[in-house]
């Protein structure tokens, strides 16, 4: 009996002591709020490090470069022989006048009166050139106030555009008019934040990225732009034949020159607008509109952007980034407002001499 | 050793993976929901919720 007992009190014991162990351990563990906070702080630190990564450290990946072929396309159409002094030939078999200039331009006589011989005329809101013609309007009404920027090019090698840093890239940024002032821009507006945003980008005939998104601005090499949608885009047809320009942001803001109500964005509301209008190739404009404030202009509605450009007649127009990115600089100086004094951006469109 | 890191795993990944969708919904133009790095969260995030389920599912038929 005895014994039986003993061994009784031995293995309580030993539960006892079991038992103590588990509590003990228990007591160590962590509580279970503390180790889901810590998983959340863990978490933050991983988003961080993304950001960091993706968005914020500068990274250079101009070796993603990849030149497109350049299409040969309607570029001689416009092309004509001016000239410049209208004594009669001698004989019928006479060679070309000496006097006679060829100008082989691209809309040059397309677009006849509206350069100068030469002179350069500039003044406070336009710019005049033999190759270049450019008059921003300001107008105000309605608690909006926008700026028209009217544009005759005499070649497509006018219309640019340029990266920060000078560079592809991720994390690279500058203001609009710093770029503006390092690439000698005549009129610049802001791009559409290529780095911050999703979608192919081809610049300058230089294909960098080719993923699809949303809707895209094409611009050929015959100076025509185009609006498509992401299932509208093919890229293999665009590596094979090339196009000059690609700006992803969007939305498209006129469908067949026509005013639209519903667009492939979520960013509808009163905001301030950075656009590009075309209507037919060497003659764009560039619209921009302020916003966010009260008193001095509140901002265009996607739809009111729309009508704006099918007003100005427009057959394609395109919305790059807006809000505070929106910039538009003549000559390095501001000709907007930018709300919160503007910020930091990927790249500009802009015009300038060669 | 895995069968405590996993849940924690599962936590943190679908904690990410919401504030991307979160993040996406503020500004789409970024494609936070539909690049390739959210995509592979959301495989690593499904196949670790999987096993968890496993673990407390075998875990509640011993009980």
């Amino acid at each position: 009996m005895d014994d039986k007992k003993q061994g009784r009190d031995a293995s309580s014991e030993r539960r006892h002591a079991q038992a103590k162990k588990v509590k003990k351990k228990r007591k160590k563990r962590m509580p279970a709020a503390a180790a889901i906070i810590i998983d959340l702080l863990i978490a933050a630190l991983a988003l961080y490090f993304f950001s960091l990564y993706y968005f914020l450290l500068p990274q250079d990946l101009s070796d993603k470069a990849q030149p497109l072929p350049k299409a040969t396309s309607t570029v001689t159409e416009f092309k004509a022989i001016i000239p410049l002094k209208t004594e009669e030939p001698d004989t019928l078999t006479q060679a070309p006048s000496p006097t006679a200039v060829q100008d082989d331009s691209m809309w040059g006589p397309k677009f006849q009166g509206i350069f100068t011989d030469g002179d350069v005329e500039k003044t406070p809101n336009s710019y005049r050139s033999a190759n270049i013609s450019i008059s921003i309007d300001k107008v105000q009404g309605d608690g909006i106030t926008y700026y028209v920027a009217d544009i005759y090019l005499k070649d497509l090698k006018y219309f640019k555009t340029a990266f920060a840093k000078g560079k592809y890239g991720k994390g690279l940024h500058d203001g609009t008019d710093e770029i503006a002032a390092e690439n000698n821009a005549i009129l610049a507006i802001n791009g559409d934040y290529y780095g911050n945003n999703a979608g192919p980008v081809v610049r300058n005939g230089v294909l960098y990225r080719e993923e699809k998104y949303k809707d895209v601005l094409v611009m050929n090499y015959d100076g025509s732009m185009q609006t498509l949608t992401a299932a509208e885009l093919d890229m293999d047809k665009i590596k094979e034949e090339g196009v000059y320009q690609i700006w992803t942001f969007g939305p498209m803001l006129l469908k067949d020159g026509q005013p639209m109500t519903t667009f492939n964005s979520n960013l509808m509301r009163e905001n301030p607008r950075t656009a590009v209008g075309y209507f037919e190739p060497g003659h764009y404009c560039f619209v921009l509109v302020d916003g966010r404030q009260p008193g001095y202009s509140n901002g265009m509605t996607l739809q009111q952007l729309s009508e704006l450009f099918y007003n100005l007649g427009c057959s394609a127009a395109y919305n790059l980034d807006g809000g505070q990115s929106s910039e538009m600089v003549f000559f390095n100086e501001f000709v907007n407002q930018p709300y919160k004094g503007g910020r930091s951006v990927s790249d500009i469109v802009y015009i300038a001499e060669e | 050793m895995i069968k405590k890191l996993i849940p924690h795993i599962c936590i943190i990944l679908s904690v990410m993976l919401l504030t991307f969708f979160v993040v996406d919904k503020f500004n789409p133009g970024m494609n936070f929901v539909g690049n390739d790095f959210f995509k592979t969260l959301l495989v690593m995030d499904g196949i670790a919720a999987i096993v968890t389920a496993g673990f407390l599912i075998a875990a509640n038929r011993k009980e």
